[in-house]
Formats: C-alpha cells, sequence, structure tokens
C-alpha cells in the first residue's frame, strides 16, 4: 500500500521536474517546482521525517517559491501567459497539488502500529532536538548568521543609489 | 515499506533532471529553480540515508540545507533583480561583459 503512494509521488515529483525544465514560460516552471516540492515532501513523510517534511512545505514550498514568484512578477516578460499552457493545465496542477496533500496524510494512517525505525512514523523528536541543539549548537548558530548575513546583503543590493 | 534504494534512485534521477536543466535553459530564474530542484535531490537522498541508518544526523543535515537554501535563493533573486535593471535581459547568454 505504501509502495503506491511511493510510486504515485515520485512519479509525480519526476514528471513536474521535467516540465520545469522544458517549458518555455517561466511562470509555469515555478508552478511546477512548487508541485516538485510538494511531492518531495510527501516523499518525506513516507520516511519517517515528519519535521521535515513540515519544514519543506512551510520554508521552501512556502517562502522560497513565494519569493521566485515576486521576482517573476517584478522582471515581467511579454510573451508569457495563458496561450503557452497545455489544456486543462490549472485543473491538473490543482488535482495534482490535492492529492499530494491527501496522499501525505492518507498514508500516515495506514502504516503498522509497532514504533520502530521500519514504521513510518517513529521520529523521536525529543532525540532530533538534542541533536539541533546540542551537538550541533555551533552550526545552529552559525546558521543564523549565515541568515543575517543574507538579510545584510539582500538590504544593500536592494537599495537604491545614493551619491553622496 | 518504502525501500531506501528507491529513493536514492528517484533522488538521482531528480539531480540529474536539475543538472540538464542548469545546463539547457538560458533564462536565469530557470537556472536557480534547477539548482533548487538539485538540492531537494540532495535532501531527499539525506533522509533515505537515516532510514537506513537510523540515525538522526541526517534530519538535522535536511534542516540545515534548507535554511542556507532559503538564505542563497534571497541574495541569488535579488542579483537577479539588479542584472535585470542593468541590462533588461534574462538571457544568460547576455550577460558576458566580464569575457576576454
Amino acid at each position: 500500500m505504501s509502495f503506491i503512494f511511493f510510486a504515485i509521488l515520485s512519479g509525480v515529483a519526476i514528471g513536474a521536474a521535467l516540465l520545469v525544465v522544458f517549458q518555455k514560460d517561466v511562470v509555469f516552471s515555478a508552478l511546477y517546482l512548487t508541485l516538485t516540492l510538494l511531492c518531495v515532501a510527501g516523499l518525506f513523510f513516507l520516511l519517517s521525517a515528519p519535521f521535515v517534511a513540515a519544514l519543506q512545505i512551510l520554508v521552501y514550498a512556502g517562502a522560497i517559491m513565494v519569493l521566485f514568484t515576486f521576482v517573476i512578477m517584478m522582471v515581467a516578460e511579454e510573451n508569457s501567459g495563458e496561450k503557452n499552457a497545455i489544456p486543462f493545465q490549472k485543473t491538473l496542477v490543482a488535482l495534482l497539488v490535492g492529492l499530494v496533500i491527501f496522499e501525505a496524510r492518507a498514508f500516515m494512517k495506514s502504516v503498522s502500529n509497532t514504533l520502530s525505525w521500519s514504521s513510518a512514523e517513529y521520529f523521536p523528536l525529543k532525540e532530533f532536538g538534542r541533536k539541533l541543539y546540542q551537538d550541533t549548537a555551533f552550526a545552529f548558530e552559525i546558521t543564523s548568521l549565515i541568515l543575517l548575513a543574507a538579510i545584510v546583503g539582500v538590504l544593500a543590493l536592494a537599495r537604491k543609489e545614493k551619491i553622496k | 515499506m518504502v525501500e531506501p534504494a528507491h529513493v536514492f534512485a528517484v533522488s538521482f534521477v531528480l539531480f540529474f533532471i536539475g543538472m540538464l536543466g542548469f545546463l539547457v535553459r538560458r533564462n536565469i530564474l530557470v537556472l536557480l529553480m534547477c539548482v533548487e530542484l538539485m538540492l531537494n535531490a540532495a535532501n531527499l537522498a539525506f533522509v533515505a540515508a537515516t532510514k537506513i541508518t537510523a540515525r538522526l544526523e541526517g534530519q538535522v543535515m535536511v534542516f540545515y540545507v534548507i535554511a542556507v537554501a532559503a538564505a542563497e535563493v534571497a541574495v541569488g533573486l535579488a542579483l537577479v533583480v539588479q542584472i535585470f535593471k542593468a541590462k533588461a535581459t534574462l538571457n544568460c547568454d547576455d550577460l558576458n561583459e566580464m569575457k576576454g
């Protein structure tokens, strides 16, 4: 049963990745990349990683793709739009996104009751927190510095030039 | 039960598609999207590795990869906006002022 979910999720992920690459319109590329990211999040659910799956949906599909969409809107080209779309594309994409979200949730209900590394629901959150905040605490702090550097860099890049 | 070997195969195919797109396409935004695709393929491989070895370091690594990728995308997109303001093109073939 879980193999069917895995097959559908990975098939949709690979198909959407191919469409990201071979699509003329950059708006639809961003849409298919979001679909790929959601499928990969579903695969994370299947692999006993619900924390990383939620992080992927929130950060990757939720923040990074929104950033991409903003920039695509800012640098809008003239030849993008509806006429490049395949038929029923919007319906297809909506169905696929709904399917992915449904599958991730449906799979979590269908696994065995033994909590071990062989079942998909086994995720030792306390140990994960310990690894994150104790074993790799230095990398955690350095990551916050990386994010600070990114914020400062983006502000410095996006500022209007003022010549004094 | 998901076989980690199959997940590694999917990760390999996704990485290959991302690499192919990075080499073929000329729009800078699509290049950045292919980089994200390659990073996701690596994340998938890390999570499959935690399933095999039953150690959580793989998922911790994915946490850091997602955080650093977010920072990198922000800076990369700011650069793309500046390039577009300066040259009004998104074709990477037209950005050759440093050549020769």
